[in-house]
């Protein structure tokens, strides 16, 4: 299964793939894999405009510094995807 | 036997059964002319204490409603059951080991039991916890953060998800301002540092500060 997962999720991974493979199991998907893929965090600057990468709080431009940015990316949550033998 | 492997693109939100059921509580409430409020805290921030001041000042002024979620014991129920609002009380333990937040489902087990055609401002006031709730919309119009003055001022960066989601910080405790070495500016540097000009009432429920300007925000706030 593939996930996508923003880094402003409050998701941790390690607990997230514990968790997965402990109720697959005794199921008829027991073994499946859970890979994450994980989406840094994109502001958009509502100061000057610029959009650019925010790699941790507090969110803030990289451009000029403002602390007033709009989310583009990080705060996916999602299955992409699903592989399965046919 | 022959297998091969098939990938089949799904693009499903992990949360999307809860922001349906969310939704669902959403018009609902407008349908029956709400204005909600999803109350978030620590455990201990004085929510239940802000609520009574509230239902005193509002007695007669805004027909309030509590739907009030915790672990466990109906205690925050019996403090606010003498102002004799419609109320009803969400025990969270019947999930996995009891749960941490309230999510939309449990929200609407609640709603048969409000008279929501008689309510303008329903508040729910969701366990005290600064991490799982703020990922769980429950159908609110607005999230009202309770902060405590006795909690330190670098909780906004230690919880930013929380504080940024907020649409009002009432900062209570501040009676006790005078007794700490909490410093107000300092915080309130860290809150905007994650939630920039976010709204923010100081407040004491023990002495009232606030209170009337908290619920001057919800009488221009309700539908």
């Amino acid at each position: 299964m593939y996930l996508k997962v923003g880094h402003l999720r409050q998701i941790v991974p390690s607990a997230l793939t514990f968790g997965f493979e402990l109720v697959a199991q005794g199921t008829p998907v027991e073994g499946a894999e859970l890979e994450l893929d994980q989406i840094p965090a994109v502001g958009k600057c509502r100061a000057c405009g610029v959009e650019s990468q925010l790699p941790g709080f507090p969110l803030q431009c990289r451009e000029c510094g403002s602390f007033d940015v709009d989310i583009v990316k990080g705060e996916e949550l999602y299955v992409e995807s699903l592989e399965m033998e046919e | 036997m022959h297998r091969t492997a098939v990938k089949q693109i799904v693009m499903e939100g992990v949360l999307d059964a809860n922001d349906a059921l969310a939704q669902a509580n959403r018009e609902r409430f407008d349908g029956a002319g709400n204005y909600v409020i999803n109350m978030m805290s620590s455990p201990g921030a004085g929510k239940t204490a802000l609520l009574e001041r509230t239902l005193e000042r509002m007695r007669g002024k805004l027909r309030l409603g509590i739907l009030e979620g915790d672990v466990q014991t109906t205690l925050d129920a019996d403090r606010l059951a003498r102002f004799h609002v419609p109320l009803v009380q969400v025990n969270t333990d019947p999930g996995f080991g009891g749960e941490c937040h309230l999510d939309a489902n449990m929200v609407r087990s609640g709603l048969p039991e409000l008279p929501l055609s008689e309510i303008d401002v329903l508040v729910i006031e969701n366990v005290g916890n600064l991490v799982c709730p703020a990922e769980f919309k429950v159908g609110e119009d607005a999230r009202v953060m309770v902060y405590s003055v006795t909690e330190g001022e670098e909780k906004p960066l230690k919880y930013p998800l929380m504080f940024r989601s907020a649409d009002l910080v009432l900062v209570n405790k501040v009676d006790l301002l005078e007794h700490l070495d909490f410093d107000l500016e300092q915080f309130l540097g860290n809150l905007d540092a994650v939630n920039p000009g976010v709204e923010r009432i100081l407040t004491s429920a023990r002495t009232g500060q606030g209170v009337d300007e908290w619920c001057s925000w919800l009488e221009r706030h309700k539908v």
